[in-house]
């Protein structure tokens, strides 16, 4: 029995094509502007003038995120009518007949995974594909990376296998929610937080 | 600015004005009010409660306009167990209930003193609770700017605010409502319509000085939000040089109002008129202030 | 408990588990599950309901994604109920190894079904109303379309001759049965039509490759890039623009396994991020000056392949000049500058190319001394004026480091792949072209104009002299009339003039900017639509079968099906398919491919029975392109004409154009270029770089491409600051042909002085004939280059600023 279900994401092999937000897209007939699994591009630092000539002082890397199934799940205990919950595998889930779209989980998602759809006036979210996990397949985001940049699991797995990183800039602090995720981060992360990295890709996610 | 959310603007806004007019206006006079009131008719009192139901009702009849299922809206009380957003339902329908068992003893009379001193302070409570559950469930880890003390701190000075300058007008109406040309008589003495009146100006200079400070202080020291996966929100200059020329009229009016003698007795109407100024220009700056709020919780596209 | 420890308390447990418990405890209820939300009691199944829960109403068909000119042939697991496609999945084998990967579809594929059931689709043939270029038209029949093809076909064969018709480079499909090769037989059959040579994506490389090289059959088997220990990335950009699915994975475990990736490109694109140790922008179109540089430090420090140059190539020095052209200038003395007085030192390199001296010469130390290594010449660089020499300069760069013929080398150039030049095997026979005159792809518009009389010195080949000019094209699968030609605002007005192109043909799924110039514009189903076969895309050893999936809708038809029914008003349809239809041809295909390249690949009707989709045959030793050349040049000779590579090429040496065509290759300033006095005007350097979002122009209009990758100008920030350009303003973009107005992307990830509009958006002019699509044709030129007679269409210089209110 899985305890918590998670994310591995590799951003060192990732190249931000988007292959795994559109395969989710797919997968959940996400149409009108809806995006579950956003791929956020993040870059700093700048060119500077040495000698005429422009040296770039540039790290870039992208972060793909869905939801990350959170074990301090803020967003349900935001939730006033219950629609939102934790299955014991540790995947959360929003009840479609519950909610009232108040859209107050949406703030209180650091991760921004929640999205309201103005066409059915309900908030929706990455499911982990539980229909998929529950027939023992993975979700339709990992198997879409031309890069195989993404993995699933029970997250204490994952961690042994990946490592403890769940943060990189420009995530939150992952003590407010204790997100189930895995970062293997990019060889310029260090250097692109000292250079002020921040989403450069606002529109598209 | 999000004007896109102009149901929680109003919502929070009237909230935060009915509680403030009730604590500072209505609270009062309950307990100034002699035990033993006439019998008969009405008095300034059941219109003071009146007018801050009303307000409360408005409140969340626009609220309505937020939600995407407003049909749906009794769900929201399901998780008072975790969730600030069900509290804050739960103490404005408790807030509003002892509200209209108070105007139900104010219209009969108030028969008895002590009941409608023990109703008022029990909804002076559940006002109070209303708020605080308001300022506690912004403070979310999703929204970094709001998850600060900044908010509890801003929506209190809100509600004093509003409950000042609010309460003058609302004194006046519920004044003019039972036939007198004064502000005060069936509701409070002079002397706290003066506390009031020097509140209200103390309260709106501070915000004048206070958001110079802060600004002043951000500039210097750099403000670092802690990140979250939301786009930064970009403060229109424009709105807040409008906001302080708003306070800073709002307190003239108060200024001048308090020395045509605007607590003490017989109020001429350009006095009057002085509160409903000094109201609108605080409400106008409030409203600014609320949108501006708001547009930091600016999420998605 | 003031203010400070009241806000610390505030700040820091805003919403921790902590605070709950307190209030919690207040309120009721313990929190100490406030982590375990249990299932409420009521309510419905969890979360959004899944698409389609797989139901035995379900159909699942393996096929593979309708092949445009993508980069990548990938395979599709389509989900089908009530004849329409409900979701698409990638390759679903079970295995994904080295030898044999999955072939994972891209967001193109996965978007497909947003383009399967675009209601824009093309549904009945139109005939034009109005002039031509208006775009507006009425329906009509198949009948009456057909018939008015037949007698405009008649007419004008008699008028003008079979060499005025012609059916253009266009890729929007080819996949055996579908694409502008069903044409092409159809005219070969029909008594001939113009034909053309080389193509918009390799024109450069495929024409120069074989100058050095004598084929282009030049590349390894990717898997043997794991044994490489250095990777060059020269203008390649695979995790984007896909050049072969699962080559940005192959090198990604190439770097795994030590090898050092360097990316020069003046975008910091997908593939740096993703793949790099090190982005090295350099100015478009200096390439060759950088090579050259790198040429001049391995002279100079003594770091080439000696023996191998010695043995193996022909024009390095002046000791192995070729018979009857000693005492030409050799590469040596080019590269020392002994005949030109110009050293092409690092320096001299540096302020053409932008790039800092110290680097290039370390990474020519780098790739000569890091062995084996990969240079990998992508085509942005020689989709240019002179790129012939880019092609040329990466090729001789290889050979001197002796990188040619050894696992974990490569020899740069096409690269086409060993040992028998790899996919793209097109088995359906076109048959032979009773017209011999054949035009570059690139040139069809001179034809138009003043074809009569064309000749060699505009690449025409196969006839002295053209005798007529085109006087009727037929468009099949093409967009590259309009909108992927240099200039569209010219070409517009040639295709417009009814009296050059006496009748302009178009079949396709959508009405494109080209298709708004038709007579006649025929509906085309799509690829789930009819049959197809397709394998890899350059590289790859597989075969992926397309059946049917669904019906094809309204009166579309299948490019083979419209060929023949005109075919059938003509007389010869039987001729034209031999008594089979798409399905049958699919299985002629898949028998020609047994018996060829594939023994062990199954019949269709296996194939449909197994429904894996794909038959792919796994790559334990990945073919290394001139191993035997390598072990015994005497042997196994270059088909060159010294039998060794030709550093200096005697054949364009006597061309005797030492300007344009050097015999060994040069930097050449471009005829656009930041040195020009065009850059006065026009000081930006503008590339149209291949885009996520579509394949060329197909899937221009699909809204979950266009969401995840908007058409933006993307400019540098200093670039933007320098403008008052602010990230999303829209710009105007413009030089001497054109204007387009477009919202920028103010980003980073690209140098200073470039800009990039991702090439494929359709041309959208508004009244006054600004585009307003970020369409980059209307900025570039139809000026071609000089030995491939290709097009240079990234050769751009242009100026941005803010455009007013857009």
């Amino acid at each position: 029995m899985v305890r918590q279900y998670g994310f591995h994401f590799n951003a060192a092999a990732c190249s931000g094509c988007k292959a795994c937000q559109v395969a989710c897209k797919d997968h959940n007939d996400l149409t009108g502007g809806i995006i579950w699994r956003r791929v956020y591009e993040v870059a700093g630092g700048g060119w500077e003038k040495a000698g005429g000539l422009w040296v770039p002082k540039v790290a870039a890397y992208n972060v793909s995120m869905a939801c990350n199934h959170c074990e301090v799940v803020v967003c349900g205990l935001a939730c006033p009518t219950k629609a939102i919950w934790k299955r014991d595998d540790g995947i959360v889930l929003i009840d479609d007949s519950r909610c009232i779209g108040c859209r107050y989980c949406e703030w209180a998602c650091p991760y921004s995974a929640i999205r309201y759809d103005a066409a059915t006036n309900l908030v929706s979210k990455c499911t982990f594909c539980v229909e998929e996990i529950d027939s023992g397949r993975p979700p339709a985001c990992v198997t879409s990376c031309p890069l195989r940049a993404l993995d699933f699991g029970d997250i204490d797995e994952l961690r042994k296998k990946y490592g403890q990183v769940d943060r990189v800039v420009p995530l939150p602090d992952p003590e407010a929610t204790k997100p189930a995720l895995v970062i293997t981060p990019h060889k310029d992360t260090a250097e692109a937080e000292k250079r002020g990295a921040e989403v450069i890709n606002w529109e598209e996610v | 600015m999000a004007w896109r959310e102009w149901p929680l603007a109003a919502f929070t806004l009237l909230g935060q004005l009915a509680t403030g007019v009730y604590l500072f206006l209505v609270l009062p006079a309950v307990f100034a009010a002699p035990a033993d009131q006439a019998a008969s008719g009405r008095n300034a009192l059941f219109y003071a409660v009146a007018a801050v139901t009303a307000l409360l009702g408005v409140g969340a009849a626009a609220s309505f306009f937020h939600l995407g299922r407003p049909l749906r809206a009794p769900n929201a009380l399901a998780n008072l167990r975790t969730s600030w957003l069900s509290r804050e339902i739960l103490f404005e329908l408790l807030f509003m209930f002892f509200l209209a068992l108070l105007a139900v003893l104010f219209w009969r009379g108030a028969a008895e003193g002590t009941l409608a001193r023990t109703v008022a302070v029990l909804a002076a409570v559940c006002g109070v609770l209303f708020l605080v559950s308001m300022a506690r469930l912004y403070m979310v880890p999703g929204v970094p700017a709001w998850n600060r003390a900044t908010t509890p701190v801003s929506f209190l000075v809100a509600t004093v605010t509003l409950g000042t300058t609010g309460g003058l007008v609302a004194g006046e109406m519920a004044s003019r409502a039972i036939g007198s040309t004064e502000i005060g008589p069936g509701l409070v003495s002079p002397l706290w319509l003066r506390v009031l009146t020097v509140s209200a100006a103390a309260v709106v200079g501070l915000r004048v000085v206070g958001r110079v400070l802060l600004t002043a202080r951000r500039r210097v020291r750099g403000f670092r939000i802690p990140p979250s996966l939301k786009p930064a929100a970009v403060s229109s200059v424009g709105a807040f040089a409008l906001r302080l020329v708003l306070w800073t009229g709002s307190g003239g009016a108060l200024v001048a109002g308090f020395r045509s003698g605007l607590s003490v007795g017989p109020a001429a109407p350009e006095t009057l008129r002085l509160t409903w100024v000094a109201f609108g220009l605080a409400a106008a700056a409030e409203l600014l202030t609320r949108f501006e709020f708001y547009g930091l919780g600016a999420g998605p596209r | 408990m003031k203010a400070p420890a009241l806000r610390k308390k505030i700040e820091t447990s805003a919403m921790s588990r902590r605070s709950f418990l307190r209030w919690g405890a207040l309120v009721g209820g313990s929190a100490a599950s406030a982590g375990k939300l249990k299932r409420p009691g009521r309510g419905k199944a969890a979360g959004r309901p899944p698409a389609q829960e797989l139901s035995s109403d379900v159909r699942i068909v393996r096929t593979g994604c309708p092949s445009h000119n993508c980069g990548g042939r990938c395979v599709l697991k389509v989900y089908v109920r009530d004849n329409k496609v409900v979701r698409i999945e990638g390759d679903d084998r079970p295995t994904d190894g080295i030898e044999d990967p999955q072939l994972r579809p891209c967001i193109r594929g996965r978007a497909y079904r947003r383009r399967q059931d675009h209601p824009d689709r093309l549904k009945y043939p139109l005939k034009r109303v109005g002039k031509r270029g208006e775009g507006r038209f009425e329906r009509i029949s198949w009948d009456e379309a057909l018939d008015r093809i037949a007698s405009e076909f008649e007419r004008i064969k008699k008028a003008y001759g079979n060499a005025a018709f012609y059916v253009p480079y266009g890729t929007g499909s080819y996949n055996q049965v579908n694409g502008r090769q069903t044409a092409q037989r159809f005219m070969n059959l029909y008594g001939g039509s113009l034909g053309f040579y080389n193509s918009y994506s390799w024109a450069c490389i495929s024409a120069a490759t074989p100058t050095v090289y004598g084929t282009g059959v030049t590349g390894n088997q990717r898997q043997d890039w794991l044994n490489a220990k250095y990777i060059l990335m020269w203008s390649w950009n695979p995790a984007e623009m896909r050049d072969g699915t699962n080559s940005e994975y192959f090198v990604r475990k190439a770097r795994e396994r030590g090898a050092r990736v360097v990316c020069i490109d003046p975008r910091m694109t997908l593939s740096a991020v993703a793949l790099a140790d090190e982005w090295v922008p350099i100015r478009p179109g200096t390439d060759a000056a950088m090579m050259s540089a790198m040429a001049y430090v391995m002279i100079t420090e003594d770091l080439t392949d000696k023996d191998f140059v010695r043995t193996h190539c022909v024009g390095f020095d002046e000791t192995q000049m070729p018979v009857g052209s000693s005492g030409a200038e050799s590469y040596k003395d080019y590269i020392l500058g002994r005949r030109d007085g110009v050293p092409k030192t690092p320096g001299w390199a540096e302020g053409i190319t932008g790039v800092p001296g110290a680097t290039i010469a370390r990474l020519a130390r780098e790739y000569a001394t890091t062995k084996p290594g990969v240079l990998y010449q992508g085509y942005g660089m020689q989709r240019r004026a002179y790129g012939e020499q880019v092609v040329r300069a990466g090729c001789v760069l290889a050979a001197i480091t002796g990188n040619v013929g050894v696992p974990g080398g490569w020899a740069s150039g096409i690269a086409l792949q060993a040992p028998d030049g790899g996919p793209f095997w097109l088995v359906f026979p076109t048959g032979q072209n009773p017209v011999k005159a054949v035009i570059p792809s690139f040139l069809w518009t001179e034809a138009v104009v003043r074809g009569k009389g064309m000749g060699p010195e505009d690449g025409v080949t196969g006839v002295e002299r053209l005798e007529t000019s085109i006087k009727c094209i037929w468009a099949v699968a093409c967009n590259a009339l309009i909108n992927q030609h240099g200039n569209v605002n010219r070409t517009a007005r040639i295709l417009a003039d009814e009296k050059l192109v006496e009748f302009l043909l178009v079949q396709d799924n959508f009405l494109t900017p080209t298709g708004r110039f038709a007579d006649i514009l025929l509906p085309v189903c799509t690829q789930f639509e009819t049959w197809g076969l397709e394998d890899g895309w350059k590289y790859g050893d597989e075969v992926i079968l397309m059946p049917q999936v669904v019906p094809a809708p309204f009166e579309t038809k299948s490019d083979y099906r419209i060929c023949a029914d005109i075919a059938g008003r003509l007389g010869f349809e039987e001729a034209y398919t031999e008594g089979r239809d798409e399905r049958g041809w699919t299985e002629w295909a898949l028998d020609r491919y047994r018996r060829t390249r594939f023994p062990g690949l199954p019949t269709l009707a296996e194939m449909l029975e197994a429904n894996r989709g794909v038959y792919s045959v796994p790559v334990t030793k990945p073919a290394v392109a001139f191993a035997d050349f390598r072990r015994d040049p005497q042997k196994f000779p270059l088909p060159t004409p010294s039998g060794k590579i030709e550093i200096f090429s005697k054949r364009l040496h006597d061309l005797n154009k030492p300007e344009t065509i050097p015999a060994v290759p040069k930097y050449i300033q471009e005829w656009e270029s930041p040195f020009g006095a065009e850059a006065q005007k026009y000081p930006l350097q503008l590339v149209g770089h291949h885009y996520l979002s579509r394949v060329h122009s197909t899937l221009e209009n699909i809204d979950w491409l266009e969401e995840a990758f908007p058409q933006r100008l993307f400019l540098n920030p200093a670039d933007a600051a320098a403008r008052k350009i602010r990230n999303g303003d829209p710009v105007r973009v413009w030089n001497d042909r054109g204007t387009t107005v477009v919202r920028c992307r103010v980003t980073p990830r690209i140098m200073p002085g470039v800009v990039a509009l991702p090439q494929g958006a359709w041309w959208t002019p508004d009244a006054q004939g600004v585009d307003r699509r970020g369409s980059v044709n209307i900025l570039s030129s139809e000026r071609w280059t000089p030995f491939a007679f290709g097009n240079a269409q990234h050769t751009i210089m242009v100026q941005v600023a803010k455009a007013e209110g857009g």
